[in-house]
């Protein structure tokens, strides 16, 4: 098989999923990429190849979900093989925002990321509809304290903002400081009902309620349409918007394709790349706004083959994309909080973005801190040739022959770890580097450590922040 | 209160013991195993928590039936020390708790691969246990359980197969094997024995319930994979009263399901939970609970009900304690005979 095709895979696995070991690059790469493009894009059609059922006997909080969720989610994003269905969480876990720190309640939290997962590729305007009634986003946002006639507009304004259309593009405002009033009208009476306390017995889900008697049944003006409006037309009128196919395309290329400028400067800060934008937003309206669709387009379009190493990992990218590699927890164990410190230490937390804003990506990730905690984090791992992964790192270059050369080192290191590609002058000091040592025997005790040690070169470097 | 009748038994609600509690005292936290001793205390081992690891959630209590606490023994090993050199008397992942006639408790870890001894007062006396698929090793045991004569069942779950010993820890038999034939298991979990000394196994993922002679024999089984009445999602525990009535906990199923000794269905359960006593102190000390739980919508609906029941034990008097481990409490019901068995006046 050509290495350009595995080459292409590793892109793909590591955009739309957390990385894969070398043997399955090779496999969905032999099946063709744009069937491995379909297979990600169809979850529903394959198994995840997960034993939840014996996790969870180990792992007896995921019982009802009271506790341990963060270790779920990554538990999935490890082991499963439905990539991009996971990764779809990520994406919209970042995007439609809810966080522990105030709603303080993991089982309705797992019930919104459940629904993140059912409805993360389906229709745009279904999932709207399914955040505008989830009970850990009513709350979050406060929508629970808007009155018919006391409206509290943080729900309406981020809907909009945040959501769906984003403040503004090409530098017009796409809605009005009365549209966010209005819309927030239209959704008076979508709440909860008071939960039941977290002592003495633990947490239960909170649960949506629709209460007529309190949504404001008066004509509303909202975007230029009038009428009485509820919610669900609300949603209606945001997703014919221009706005909102921006939004979403835009979106999409920032997680998937090449770091974006940040959400916030949207407004006045043309795309990166109009013509790949262009398309999805032609997409998204050919499809119904279906999201699945969207994602083909892109996955299939030169600017996301091309885009290899444009993109800056983040932390949860980059925990579970080391854990994949190496082939660490695969079952379970004890010891699984670590993973977490990590990915917080490095800027991230699952079930915890620092505002409803989502996080802030691209360089934004990488302070003096984090990227000390980062490439500690990953060379501690692939240096470590006790794992499954580095083990079949070694024994593939150990296969290609009774030596090796420095350059064959630094190459197959590279490859192996998904092709990565590197600076001219950073590829000249790792072969450097391996000079010292010359012409590696592959049969001795020491080779696996040597390798460990390339490894761990390697994912110090400038390039393996990027994916 | 009467949540099943069906004749010529009624299961009547009697309280509710228990509250979460992630460090000690009146309460457990994700409890997996119920025993009692000889002077009907109850046993509960809380499993505890992953995270955060700063909780010593891990550990047996003993208390009456009336709520009242005698004590607790056992503690959490940090998960970087849980390996062969955990001190005695530590768990991670313990499963499964018995007591002996002389009242030493037993308790399996399916991590340490261990059984570790407390003795009346609590105290650790000792341990064995060896990772292994030989005789007498075993692989992450599930339920424990003694026989009359003082020898130990274990359900060696990951082995799939079912081990005894002396209650030293010397190997004396084993049967069973990978599979969903008679006599066979897939990862089984729970264990009783009768008073004939006749065994009963939750298969667990064969969704079934299996009954032995004492030497191994297989007697019958009964269940299948569903929800109907006599269907199993992932038993875990069983036990069977001094009538030969037979009680699972049907995990995933979030009920408790009732048979007759030849696996017949009776009933199913599926919880009439109340304000324990040491739930009603704890809310008693905030009034911000009082006033949650006053305006909680549909408290008494939702609370009532299992959440995760997963291990029952029954008692000479006919109680039966059902053990949460998702709302660390256990729910204690009455086996009644009604007095009218039926037909025409």
């Amino acid at each position: 098989m050509a290495d350009n095709d595995i080459a292409l895979m590793a892109h793909l696995m590591r955009r739309a999923g957390f990385g894969a070991q070398y043997e399955e690059l090779e496999a969905r790469a032999a099946r063709g990429y744009e069937t491995a493009v379909e297979e990600l894009l169809h979850p529903e059609d394959h198994s995840n190849g997960m034993d939840l059922d014996l996790a969870e006997r180990c792992f007896i909080e995921w019982n009802h979900f009271i506790r341990c969720v963060p270790e779920y989610i990554a538990w999935r994003m490890i082991n499963s093989r439905n990539q991009l269905e996971e990764k779809m969480v990520l994406f919209w876990h970042g995007i439609l925002c809810t966080a522990d720190s105030k709603t303080q309640s993991y089982v309705t939290s797992q019930a919104e990321l459940d629904m993140l997962r059912r409805r993360g590729m389906g229709n745009f305007r279904d999932l709207l509809l399914e955040i505008s009634r989830d009970p850990a986003m009513v709350y979050f946002l406060d929508n629970c304290l808007s009155h018919k006639d006391a409206i509290n507009e943080n729900y309406g304004r981020e809907l909009l903002e945040l959501f769906s259309m984003g403040v503004g593009m090409d530098g017009e405002f796409n809605y009005t400081e009365d549209d966010v009033k209005e819309c927030a009208r239209a959704f008076t009476g979508w709440t909860i009902a008071n939960g039941i306390p977290g002592q003495p017995y633990g947490r239960y889900s909170a649960q949506f309620v629709y209460n007529p008697e309190d949504h404001d049944e008066g004509e509303k003006t909202f975007l230029g349409h009038t009428g009485n409006f509820n919610g669900e037309d609300i949603i209606d009128i945001i997703c014919q918007q221009p706005a909102t196919a921006r939004f979403i395309s835009r979106h999409l290329y920032s997680f998937f394709v090449a770091d974006e400028a940040q959400v916030p400067s949207w407004m006045n800060t043309p795309p990166r790349d109009p013509d790949t934008i262009k398309l999805l937003e032609e997409e998204y309206f050919r499809s119904g706004y279906d999201i699945r669709s969207m994602l083909r387009v892109l996955f299939n379009s030169d600017a996301f083959k091309d885009a290899r190493f444009s993109r800056i990992k983040g932390p949860i990218e980059t925990v579970i994309g080391t854990l994949r590699l190496v082939g660490d927890w695969n079952t379970p164990k004890p010891g699984f909080e670590s993973i977490f410190d990590e990915m917080k230490h490095m800027g991230q937390e699952i079930l915890n973005p620092p505002s409803v804003e989502g996080w802030h990506t691209g360089k934004e990730w990488i302070d003096g801190g984090t990227l000390v905690r980062r490439i500690n984090f990953i060379a501690d791992y692939v240096g470590d040739v006790s794992y499954p992964g580095i083990q079949d790192i070694v024994q593939k270059l150990a296969a290609e022959g009774p030596t090796i050369s420095p350059e064959g080192l630094v190459e197959g290191c590279l490859r192996l770890l998904g092709h990565y590609e590197l600076a001219d002058e950073t590829h000249q000091m790792l072969v450097e580097h391996a000079r010292k040592s010359g012409e590696l025997p592959t049969n001795t005790r020491e080779f696996p450590d040597q390798v460990g040690n390339m490894l761990q070169m390697i994912v110090a470097t400038k390039e393996y922040l990027y994916a | 209160m009467v949540t099943t009748e069906i004749a010529p038994i009624t299961f009547q609600y009697s309280h509710t013991i228990g509250r979460q509690e992630n460090r000690s005292g009146s309460g457990f936290f994700y409890p997996v195993a119920i025993t009692r001793d000889a002077d009907n205390r109850l046993y509960v081992l809380s499993r505890g928590s992953e995270t955060p690891a700063f909780f010593p959630c891990k550990r047996v209590t003993v208390f009456t039936v009336d709520e009242e606490l005698v004590r607790e023994f056992g503690q959490k090993v940090p998960p970087e020390e849980a390996d062969d050199s955990a001190p005695a008397g530590t768990f991670m992942w313990p499963t499964a708790v018995a007591v002996d006639s002389a009242g030493n408790a037993y308790v399996a870890d399916e991590w340490l691969n261990r059984i570790t001894i407390f003795d009346r007062e609590g105290e650790c006396v000792g341990k064995w246990g060896t990772l292994g698929d030989g005789d007498g090793e075993f692989n992450r045991p599930a339920g424990l359980a003694f026989d009359a004569a003082d020898n130990l069942y274990l359900v060696d779950s990951a082995n799939h197969r079912v081990q005894v010993f002396t209650k030293e820890g010397k190997f004396l038999s084993q049967w069973g094997g990978q599979g969903d034939g008679e006599g066979e298991f897939s990862y089984p979990w729970g264990i009783e024995i009768d008073r004939h000394g006749d065994v009963y196994v939750a298969d667990w993922r064969n969704d079934r319930i299996q009954k032995f002679a004492p030497d191994g024999r297989f007697l019958m089984q009964f269940g299948a994979s569903g929800q109907g009445d006599g269907e199993f999602y992932r038993p875990t525990g069983v036990a069977v009263d001094p009538e030969g009535i037979i009680y699972v906990t049907d995990f995933k199923n979030d009920r408790l399901q009732v048979f007759d000794a030849e696996g017949g269905f009776i009933a199913k359960l599926t919880g009439e939970a109340t304000l324990s006593k040491w739930g009603r102190e704890r809310v008693q000390l905030d009034p911000t609970i009082v006033r949650g739980r006053e305006l909680a919508q549909g408290l008494q609906e939702r609370e009532k009900l299992f959440h995760g029941p997963i291990a029952v034990e029954v008692d000479d008097a006919g109680r039966v304690f059902v053990v949460e481990c998702s709302r660390q409490r256990l729910q204690v019901f009455r086996k009644q005979k009604a007095l009218f068995g039926g037909g025409p006046l």
